[in-house]
Protein backbone atom coordinates (compact mmCIF):
# COMPACT_ATOMS: atom_id res chain seq x y z
CA UNK A 1 0.00 0.00 0.00
CA UNK A 2 2.86 2.36 0.88
CA UNK A 3 4.64 1.51 -2.38
CA UNK A 4 1.47 2.25 -4.33
CA UNK A 5 1.11 5.58 -2.54
CA UNK A 6 4.69 6.53 -3.40
CA UNK A 7 4.10 5.53 -7.02
CA UNK A 8 0.97 7.69 -7.27
CA UNK A 9 2.83 10.60 -5.67
CA UNK A 10 5.67 10.20 -8.18
CA UNK A 11 3.17 10.17 -11.05
CA UNK A 12 1.48 13.33 -9.77
CA UNK A 13 4.89 14.96 -9.37
CA UNK A 14 5.70 14.08 -13.00
CA UNK A 15 2.42 15.65 -14.13
CA UNK A 16 3.20 18.79 -12.12
CA UNK A 17 6.72 19.01 -13.60
CA UNK A 18 5.30 18.58 -17.11
CA UNK A 19 2.85 21.44 -16.55
CA UNK A 20 5.64 23.64 -15.17
CA UNK A 21 7.92 22.63 -18.09
CA UNK A 22 5.23 23.30 -20.69
CA UNK A 23 4.63 26.76 -19.27
CA UNK A 24 8.41 27.45 -19.04
CA UNK A 25 8.15 28.06 -15.32
CA UNK A 26 11.39 29.69 -14.04
CA UNK A 27 11.34 27.51 -10.89
CA UNK A 28 12.63 24.60 -12.99
CA UNK A 29 15.56 26.65 -14.25
CA UNK A 30 17.59 26.22 -11.06
CA UNK A 31 17.08 22.46 -11.23
CA UNK A 32 18.26 22.41 -14.85
CA UNK A 33 21.32 24.48 -14.01
CA UNK A 34 22.28 22.06 -11.22
CA UNK A 35 21.75 19.05 -13.50
CA UNK A 36 23.88 20.72 -16.17
CA UNK A 37 26.74 21.39 -13.75
CA UNK A 38 26.70 17.77 -12.58
CA UNK A 39 26.28 16.08 -15.97
CA UNK A 40 28.63 18.22 -18.10
CA UNK A 41 31.91 17.00 -16.51
CA UNK A 42 30.69 13.37 -16.70
CA UNK A 43 29.75 13.82 -20.36
CA UNK A 44 33.12 15.42 -21.07
CA UNK A 45 34.90 12.54 -19.31
CA UNK A 46 32.94 9.86 -21.18
CA UNK A 47 33.50 11.57 -24.50
CA UNK A 48 37.26 11.93 -24.00
CA UNK A 49 38.27 8.48 -25.35
CA UNK A 50 36.02 8.96 -28.37
CA UNK A 51 37.44 12.39 -29.06
CA UNK A 52 40.97 10.99 -28.68
CA UNK A 53 40.32 8.26 -31.26
CA UNK A 54 38.74 10.72 -33.64
CA UNK A 55 41.59 13.21 -33.12
CA UNK A 56 44.20 10.52 -33.77
CA UNK A 57 42.47 9.51 -36.98
CA UNK A 58 42.29 13.15 -38.10
CA UNK A 59 45.97 13.69 -37.24
CA UNK A 60 47.00 10.62 -39.24
CA UNK A 61 45.02 11.87 -42.21
CA UNK A 62 46.53 15.33 -41.99
CA UNK A 63 50.04 13.93 -41.65
CA UNK A 64 49.62 12.11 -44.94
CA UNK A 65 48.55 15.38 -46.59
CA UNK A 66 51.27 17.47 -44.95
CA UNK A 67 53.11 18.52 -48.09
CA UNK A 68 50.04 19.69 -49.96
CA UNK A 69 48.72 21.46 -46.82
CA UNK A 70 51.98 23.36 -46.44
CA UNK A 71 51.89 24.52 -50.03
CA UNK A 72 48.28 25.62 -49.66
CA UNK A 73 49.03 27.47 -46.40
CA UNK A 74 51.97 29.36 -47.94
CA UNK A 75 49.73 30.55 -50.77
CA UNK A 76 47.05 31.56 -48.28
CA UNK A 77 49.54 33.53 -46.16
CA UNK A 78 50.64 35.58 -49.17
CA UNK A 79 47.03 36.38 -50.04
CA UNK A 80 46.01 37.14 -46.43
CA UNK A 81 48.98 39.43 -45.83
CA UNK A 82 47.79 41.60 -48.69
CA UNK A 83 44.25 41.65 -47.28
CA UNK A 84 45.57 42.46 -43.79
CA UNK A 85 47.20 45.62 -45.10
CA UNK A 86 43.99 46.63 -46.82
CA UNK A 87 41.93 45.90 -43.67
CA UNK A 88 44.22 47.93 -41.41
CA UNK A 89 44.16 50.89 -43.80
CA UNK A 90 40.37 50.76 -44.06
CA UNK A 91 39.94 50.45 -40.30
CA UNK A 92 42.10 53.48 -39.64
CA UNK A 93 40.25 55.46 -42.30
CA UNK A 94 36.92 54.35 -40.89
CA UNK A 95 37.93 55.33 -37.37
CA UNK A 96 38.95 58.79 -38.55
CA UNK A 97 35.64 59.31 -40.32
CA UNK A 98 33.71 58.19 -37.25
CA UNK A 99 35.70 60.57 -35.11
CA UNK A 100 34.93 63.45 -37.48
CA UNK A 101 31.21 62.70 -37.37
CA UNK A 102 30.98 62.07 -33.60
CA UNK A 103 29.21 58.78 -34.10
CA UNK A 104 28.30 56.03 -31.68
CA UNK A 105 30.11 52.89 -32.61
CA UNK A 106 28.18 49.66 -32.91
CA UNK A 107 28.83 47.49 -29.89
CA UNK A 108 32.04 45.56 -30.24
CA UNK A 109 32.42 42.05 -29.06
CA UNK A 110 34.60 39.93 -26.85
CA UNK A 111 34.85 36.23 -27.53
CA UNK A 112 35.11 33.19 -25.31
CA UNK A 113 36.08 29.87 -26.83
CA UNK A 114 34.46 26.73 -25.43
CA UNK A 115 34.47 23.05 -26.22
CA UNK A 116 31.33 21.15 -27.17
CA UNK A 117 31.02 18.29 -24.69
CA UNK A 118 27.54 17.02 -25.43
CA UNK A 119 24.61 17.25 -27.77
CA UNK A 120 20.96 16.54 -27.19
CA UNK A 121 20.98 13.64 -29.64
CA UNK A 122 17.23 13.73 -29.40
CA UNK A 123 14.34 13.93 -31.79
CA UNK A 124 12.60 16.70 -29.89
CA UNK A 125 15.34 19.23 -29.27
CA UNK A 126 18.47 20.52 -30.98
CA UNK A 127 20.95 21.65 -28.39
CA UNK A 128 24.57 21.29 -27.38
CA UNK A 129 26.36 21.47 -24.06
CA UNK A 130 29.57 23.49 -23.76
CA UNK A 131 32.18 23.61 -21.01
CA UNK A 132 31.95 27.33 -20.26
CA UNK A 133 29.52 28.94 -17.88
CA UNK A 134 28.96 31.78 -15.47
CA UNK A 135 32.50 31.50 -14.09
CA UNK A 136 33.93 32.17 -17.55
CA UNK A 137 31.77 35.24 -18.12
CA UNK A 138 28.96 33.66 -20.12
CA UNK A 139 25.54 35.24 -19.69
CA UNK A 140 22.03 33.95 -20.41
CA UNK A 141 21.19 34.62 -24.05
CA UNK A 142 24.84 34.82 -25.13
CA UNK A 143 25.12 34.21 -28.86
CA UNK A 144 27.25 31.25 -29.96
CA UNK A 145 29.12 30.99 -33.26
CA UNK A 146 31.10 28.20 -34.84
CA UNK A 147 33.70 30.63 -36.20
CA UNK A 148 31.84 31.67 -39.31
CA UNK A 149 28.16 31.79 -38.46
CA UNK A 150 25.82 32.05 -35.49
CA UNK A 151 24.57 28.65 -34.38
CA UNK A 152 22.39 29.45 -31.38
CA UNK A 153 22.18 31.05 -27.96
CA UNK A 154 22.69 30.07 -24.33
CA UNK A 155 19.44 29.08 -22.61
CA UNK A 156 20.63 27.29 -19.48
CA UNK A 157 23.65 28.54 -17.62
CA UNK A 158 25.57 26.58 -15.02
CA UNK A 159 28.72 27.59 -13.17
CA UNK A 160 31.08 25.86 -15.62
CA UNK A 161 28.75 24.65 -18.34
CA UNK A 162 25.96 25.96 -20.52
CA UNK A 163 23.32 24.58 -22.81
CA UNK A 164 22.96 26.18 -26.22
CA UNK A 165 19.74 25.89 -28.21
CA UNK A 166 20.60 25.73 -31.89
CA UNK A 167 18.98 27.76 -34.64
CA UNK A 168 17.57 24.50 -36.01
CA UNK A 169 15.61 23.75 -32.81
CA UNK A 170 11.82 23.81 -33.07
CA UNK A 171 11.61 26.51 -30.39
CA UNK A 172 14.09 28.84 -32.14
CA UNK A 173 12.73 32.12 -33.56
CA UNK A 174 15.27 34.68 -34.84
CA UNK A 175 14.48 37.99 -36.57
CA UNK A 176 16.70 38.18 -39.64
CA UNK A 177 17.60 40.42 -42.55
CA UNK A 178 18.18 39.10 -46.07
CA UNK A 179 20.97 40.78 -48.02
CA UNK A 180 20.98 42.12 -50.65
CA UNK A 181 17.45 43.44 -50.69
CA UNK A 182 16.92 44.40 -47.03
CA UNK A 183 14.15 41.85 -46.61
CA UNK A 184 13.03 41.30 -43.05
CA UNK A 185 11.90 37.85 -41.96
CA UNK A 186 11.75 35.39 -39.08
CA UNK A 187 14.04 32.35 -39.12
CA UNK A 188 12.12 29.46 -37.59
CA UNK A 189 13.71 26.16 -36.62
CA UNK A 190 11.75 22.94 -37.06
CA UNK A 191 14.30 20.33 -35.91
CA UNK A 192 15.46 19.77 -39.49
CA UNK A 193 18.93 20.65 -40.79
CA UNK A 194 17.52 23.61 -42.76
CA UNK A 195 15.34 26.09 -40.84
CA UNK A 196 12.62 28.01 -42.67
CA UNK A 197 11.91 31.69 -43.28
CA UNK A 198 8.49 33.12 -42.50
CA UNK A 199 6.82 36.55 -42.35
CA UNK A 200 8.95 37.91 -45.19
CA UNK A 201 8.55 41.66 -45.74
CA UNK A 202 9.08 41.32 -49.49
CA UNK A 203 8.29 37.69 -50.40
CA UNK A 204 8.61 38.28 -54.14
CA UNK A 205 12.21 39.43 -53.88
CA UNK A 206 13.67 36.35 -52.19
CA UNK A 207 16.26 34.61 -54.30
CA UNK A 208 18.55 31.67 -53.76
CA UNK A 209 21.95 32.63 -52.39
CA UNK A 210 20.89 35.73 -50.44
CA UNK A 211 22.76 36.10 -47.16
CA UNK A 212 20.74 35.68 -43.98
CA UNK A 213 21.94 37.94 -41.15
CA UNK A 214 20.66 38.63 -37.65
CA UNK A 215 18.66 41.87 -37.47
CA UNK A 216 18.66 42.64 -33.72
CA UNK A 217 14.86 42.98 -33.64
CA UNK A 218 13.90 41.66 -30.23
CA UNK A 219 17.35 42.49 -28.93
CA UNK A 220 18.59 38.93 -28.41
CA UNK A 221 20.99 38.61 -31.33
CA UNK A 222 23.36 41.48 -32.22
CA UNK A 223 22.85 42.94 -35.69
CA UNK A 224 24.74 41.61 -38.69
CA UNK A 225 25.89 38.17 -37.58
CA UNK A 226 25.79 35.69 -40.48
CA UNK A 227 23.41 32.76 -40.14
CA UNK A 228 23.48 31.19 -43.59
CA UNK A 229 22.14 31.61 -47.10
CA UNK A 230 18.75 31.19 -48.75
CA UNK A 231 18.85 27.66 -50.06
CA UNK A 232 15.64 26.65 -51.77
CA UNK A 233 11.90 27.11 -52.05
CA UNK A 234 10.21 23.81 -51.19
CA UNK A 235 6.40 23.62 -51.07
CA UNK A 236 6.17 27.42 -50.80
CA UNK A 237 8.54 27.37 -47.80
CA UNK A 238 11.83 29.24 -48.05
CA UNK A 239 14.60 27.13 -46.51
CA UNK A 240 17.97 28.38 -45.25
CA UNK A 241 21.26 26.50 -45.44
CA UNK A 242 23.06 27.29 -42.15
CA UNK A 243 26.55 28.76 -42.59
CA UNK A 244 27.84 26.68 -39.68
CA UNK A 245 29.06 23.16 -40.20
CA UNK A 246 27.09 21.20 -37.63
CA UNK A 247 29.15 18.08 -38.42
CA UNK A 248 32.30 19.70 -37.08
CA UNK A 249 31.05 21.35 -33.91
CA UNK A 250 34.01 20.75 -31.63
CA UNK A 251 34.84 24.27 -30.49
CA UNK A 252 32.54 27.28 -30.50
CA UNK A 253 32.89 31.02 -29.90
CA UNK A 254 30.63 32.87 -27.50
CA UNK A 255 29.96 36.46 -28.46
CA UNK A 256 30.03 38.81 -25.47
CA UNK A 257 28.82 42.31 -26.27
CA UNK A 258 30.72 45.28 -24.91
CA UNK A 259 29.09 48.58 -24.01
CA UNK A 260 28.64 51.28 -26.64
CA UNK A 261 31.51 53.67 -27.24
CA UNK A 262 30.63 57.23 -28.16
CA UNK A 263 33.34 59.07 -29.98
CA UNK A 264 33.98 62.60 -28.89
CA UNK A 265 34.98 64.85 -31.78
CA UNK A 266 37.87 66.23 -29.73
CA UNK A 267 39.23 62.82 -28.87
CA UNK A 268 42.03 61.02 -30.57
CA UNK A 269 40.95 57.57 -31.67
CA UNK A 270 43.40 54.74 -31.18
CA UNK A 271 42.95 51.40 -32.89
CA UNK A 272 44.84 48.81 -30.89
CA UNK A 273 46.64 45.89 -32.47
CA UNK A 274 44.00 43.46 -31.12
CA UNK A 275 41.25 45.35 -32.94
CA UNK A 276 39.93 47.19 -29.88
CA UNK A 277 39.19 50.89 -30.05
CA UNK A 278 39.85 53.45 -27.36
CA UNK A 279 39.82 57.22 -27.29
CA UNK A 280 42.23 59.57 -25.67
CA UNK A 281 40.73 62.90 -24.67
CA UNK A 282 42.84 66.03 -24.64
CA UNK A 283 42.83 68.18 -21.48
CA UNK A 284 39.81 70.49 -21.51
CA UNK A 285 39.54 73.95 -20.11
CA UNK A 286 37.55 73.46 -16.89
CA UNK A 287 36.39 77.11 -16.92
CA UNK A 288 34.74 76.76 -20.30
CA UNK A 289 31.14 78.06 -20.23
CA UNK A 290 28.36 75.48 -20.40
CA UNK A 291 26.01 75.28 -23.37
CA UNK A 292 23.36 77.95 -23.38
CA UNK A 293 25.21 80.41 -21.19
CA UNK B 1 23.06 -8.73 6.61
CA UNK B 2 24.32 -10.19 3.34
CA UNK B 3 20.87 -9.76 1.79
CA UNK B 4 20.86 -6.10 2.77
CA UNK B 5 24.24 -5.51 1.14
CA UNK B 6 23.11 -7.28 -2.02
CA UNK B 7 20.03 -5.07 -2.12
CA UNK B 8 22.08 -1.90 -1.60
CA UNK B 9 24.60 -2.99 -4.23
CA UNK B 10 21.81 -3.79 -6.72
CA UNK B 11 20.16 -0.44 -6.04
CA UNK B 12 23.43 1.43 -6.67
CA UNK B 13 24.06 -0.64 -9.79
CA UNK B 14 20.61 0.07 -11.21
CA UNK B 15 20.89 3.78 -10.50
CA UNK B 16 24.47 4.11 -11.76
CA UNK B 17 23.83 2.17 -14.98
CA UNK B 18 20.73 4.28 -15.65
CA UNK B 19 22.62 7.57 -15.26
CA UNK B 20 25.51 6.24 -17.32
CA UNK B 21 23.09 5.28 -20.09
CA UNK B 22 21.44 8.70 -20.05
CA UNK B 23 24.81 10.47 -20.18
CA UNK B 24 26.05 8.23 -23.00
CA UNK B 25 23.07 9.29 -25.12
CA UNK B 26 24.27 12.83 -24.64
CA UNK B 27 28.00 12.53 -25.48
CA UNK B 28 29.07 14.60 -28.48
CA UNK B 29 30.21 11.81 -30.78
CA UNK B 30 30.70 13.97 -33.86
CA UNK B 31 29.66 11.14 -36.12
CA UNK B 32 27.02 13.15 -37.90
CA UNK B 33 25.17 16.42 -37.91
CA UNK B 34 23.75 17.61 -34.61
CA UNK B 35 20.27 17.00 -35.97
CA UNK B 36 20.98 13.25 -36.18
CA UNK B 37 19.09 11.52 -33.38
CA UNK B 38 21.00 9.01 -31.28
CA UNK B 39 19.64 5.88 -29.56
CA UNK B 40 18.08 6.64 -26.21
CA UNK B 41 19.98 4.29 -23.93
CA UNK B 42 17.99 5.41 -20.88
CA UNK B 43 14.81 3.76 -22.22
CA UNK B 44 16.75 0.54 -22.85
CA UNK B 45 18.17 0.42 -19.34
CA UNK B 46 14.81 1.18 -17.69
CA UNK B 47 13.20 -1.70 -19.62
CA UNK B 48 16.16 -4.01 -18.90
CA UNK B 49 15.90 -3.47 -15.14
CA UNK B 50 12.11 -3.65 -15.19
CA UNK B 51 12.52 -7.07 -16.72
CA UNK B 52 15.34 -8.38 -14.54
CA UNK B 53 15.04 -6.43 -11.29
CA UNK B 54 11.42 -5.27 -11.06
CA UNK B 55 11.82 -4.77 -7.31
CA UNK B 56 14.42 -2.08 -8.05
CA UNK B 57 13.03 -0.41 -11.17
CA UNK B 58 9.81 0.71 -9.52
CA UNK B 59 7.64 3.68 -10.51
CA UNK B 60 9.48 6.09 -8.17
CA UNK B 61 12.82 4.90 -9.60
CA UNK B 62 11.49 5.43 -13.14
CA UNK B 63 10.53 8.94 -12.00
CA UNK B 64 14.11 9.67 -10.85
CA UNK B 65 15.70 8.26 -14.01
CA UNK B 66 13.18 9.95 -16.33
CA UNK B 67 13.55 13.31 -14.61
CA UNK B 68 17.35 13.08 -14.83
CA UNK B 69 17.00 12.31 -18.54
CA UNK B 70 14.75 15.32 -19.11
CA UNK B 71 17.04 17.66 -17.20
CA UNK B 72 20.24 16.41 -18.83
CA UNK B 73 19.06 16.03 -22.41
CA UNK B 74 17.17 19.31 -22.32
CA UNK B 75 13.75 18.30 -23.61
CA UNK B 76 10.65 19.77 -22.05
CA UNK B 77 10.93 18.77 -18.37
CA UNK B 78 8.22 16.29 -17.52
CA UNK B 79 7.45 15.08 -21.05
CA UNK B 80 10.03 12.29 -20.99
CA UNK B 81 9.49 11.24 -17.39
CA UNK B 82 5.70 11.20 -17.73
CA UNK B 83 5.79 9.08 -20.90
CA UNK B 84 8.26 6.64 -19.32
CA UNK B 85 6.09 6.29 -16.22
CA UNK B 86 2.86 5.78 -18.17
CA UNK B 87 4.53 3.14 -20.37
CA UNK B 88 5.92 1.45 -17.25
CA UNK B 89 2.53 1.34 -15.54
CA UNK B 90 0.66 0.15 -18.64
CA UNK B 91 3.11 -2.60 -19.61
CA UNK B 92 4.09 -3.74 -16.12
CA UNK B 93 1.76 -6.77 -16.27
CA UNK B 94 3.51 -8.30 -19.27
CA UNK B 95 6.93 -8.28 -17.59
CA UNK B 96 6.61 -11.54 -15.61
CA UNK B 97 5.62 -13.30 -18.82
CA UNK B 98 8.48 -11.81 -20.85
CA UNK B 99 11.06 -12.53 -18.14
CA UNK B 100 11.20 -16.23 -18.96
CA UNK B 101 10.97 -15.80 -22.75
CA UNK B 102 13.85 -15.92 -25.25
CA UNK B 103 15.56 -12.72 -26.40
CA UNK B 104 13.41 -12.30 -29.50
CA UNK B 105 10.25 -12.06 -27.40
CA UNK B 106 11.87 -9.70 -24.93
CA UNK B 107 12.94 -7.61 -27.92
CA UNK B 108 9.34 -7.47 -29.14
CA UNK B 109 8.28 -6.47 -25.64
CA UNK B 110 10.84 -3.68 -25.80
CA UNK B 111 9.39 -2.57 -29.14
CA UNK B 112 6.02 -2.10 -27.44
CA UNK B 113 7.58 -0.31 -24.47
CA UNK B 114 9.81 2.00 -26.54
CA UNK B 115 7.05 2.60 -29.12
CA UNK B 116 4.61 3.68 -26.42
CA UNK B 117 7.24 5.84 -24.68
CA UNK B 118 8.25 7.68 -27.86
CA UNK B 119 4.63 8.10 -29.02
CA UNK B 120 3.58 9.56 -25.67
CA UNK B 121 6.57 11.88 -25.56
CA UNK B 122 5.81 13.08 -29.07
CA UNK B 123 2.20 13.86 -28.09
CA UNK B 124 3.24 15.59 -24.84
CA UNK B 125 6.01 17.62 -26.53
CA UNK B 126 3.67 18.67 -29.35
CA UNK B 127 1.04 19.70 -26.81
CA UNK B 128 3.57 21.69 -24.77
CA UNK B 129 4.88 23.50 -27.85
CA UNK B 130 1.41 23.94 -29.33
CA UNK B 131 2.57 22.55 -32.69
CA UNK B 132 3.00 19.10 -34.22
CA UNK B 133 6.65 18.09 -33.84
CA UNK B 134 8.36 16.38 -36.81
CA UNK B 135 7.51 12.70 -36.53
CA UNK B 136 10.29 11.46 -38.84
CA UNK B 137 13.05 12.22 -36.32
CA UNK B 138 11.07 10.43 -33.61
CA UNK B 139 10.74 7.37 -35.86
CA UNK B 140 14.47 7.44 -36.61
CA UNK B 141 15.42 7.68 -32.94
CA UNK B 142 12.86 5.06 -31.95
CA UNK B 143 14.12 2.74 -34.69
CA UNK B 144 17.75 3.19 -33.65
CA UNK B 145 16.87 2.54 -30.00
CA UNK B 146 14.93 -0.59 -31.03
CA UNK B 147 17.81 -1.92 -33.15
CA UNK B 148 20.47 -1.40 -30.50
CA UNK B 149 18.46 -3.08 -27.70
CA UNK B 150 19.69 -6.70 -28.21
CA UNK B 151 23.33 -5.59 -28.18
CA UNK B 152 22.95 -3.64 -24.93
CA UNK B 153 20.78 -6.32 -23.36
CA UNK B 154 23.19 -9.18 -24.14
CA UNK B 155 26.21 -7.10 -23.09
CA UNK B 156 24.60 -6.15 -19.77
CA UNK B 157 23.50 -9.73 -19.07
CA UNK B 158 27.01 -10.97 -19.71
CA UNK B 159 28.81 -8.19 -17.88
CA UNK B 160 26.44 -7.99 -14.92
CA UNK B 161 25.71 -11.50 -13.82
CA UNK B 162 22.87 -10.00 -11.86
CA UNK B 163 20.89 -9.56 -15.04
CA UNK B 164 20.73 -13.23 -15.96
CA UNK B 165 17.33 -14.86 -15.81
CA UNK B 166 17.08 -18.20 -14.00
CA UNK B 167 16.98 -21.27 -16.21
CA UNK B 168 13.61 -22.86 -16.53
CA UNK B 169 13.19 -26.15 -14.74
CA UNK B 170 13.22 -29.12 -17.10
Amino acid sequence: MVGRGVGVTALLAAVAIYILGATSDPRLQLLREKALDISAPVTEFLGAPLRFVRGAADDAGEFLDLASHNKQLREDIVGLSRWREVALRLEAENAQLRALNKVTLAPRFDYITAQVVGNSGGAFTQSITINAGRAQGVRPGTVVMDGTAAIGRVVTLGENAARVVLVTDASSRIPVLLQPGDIRALLIGDNTARPKLQFLSKPGKVTKGQRVLTSNHGGVFPKGLPLGTVDALVDNVVRVAPGADFRQLEFVRLVIERVDLTIDSDAVLIVRSDGGVEQEKPDRDTDAPEDGE
Amino acid sequence: MKTLWVSVWTFVLVLASSFLAITLSHVALEVGPVSTPWPRFGVIVVYFWMLHRPDMMTVPMVFIVGLAQDLIVGDIPGAGVLSLMIATILLDRMMPLLRTMPLVWRWLGFAAFAGLTFALEWVLTSAARLSMQPIDLVLVQGGMTFLVYPVISVAMRQFLRIGRTPRRAL
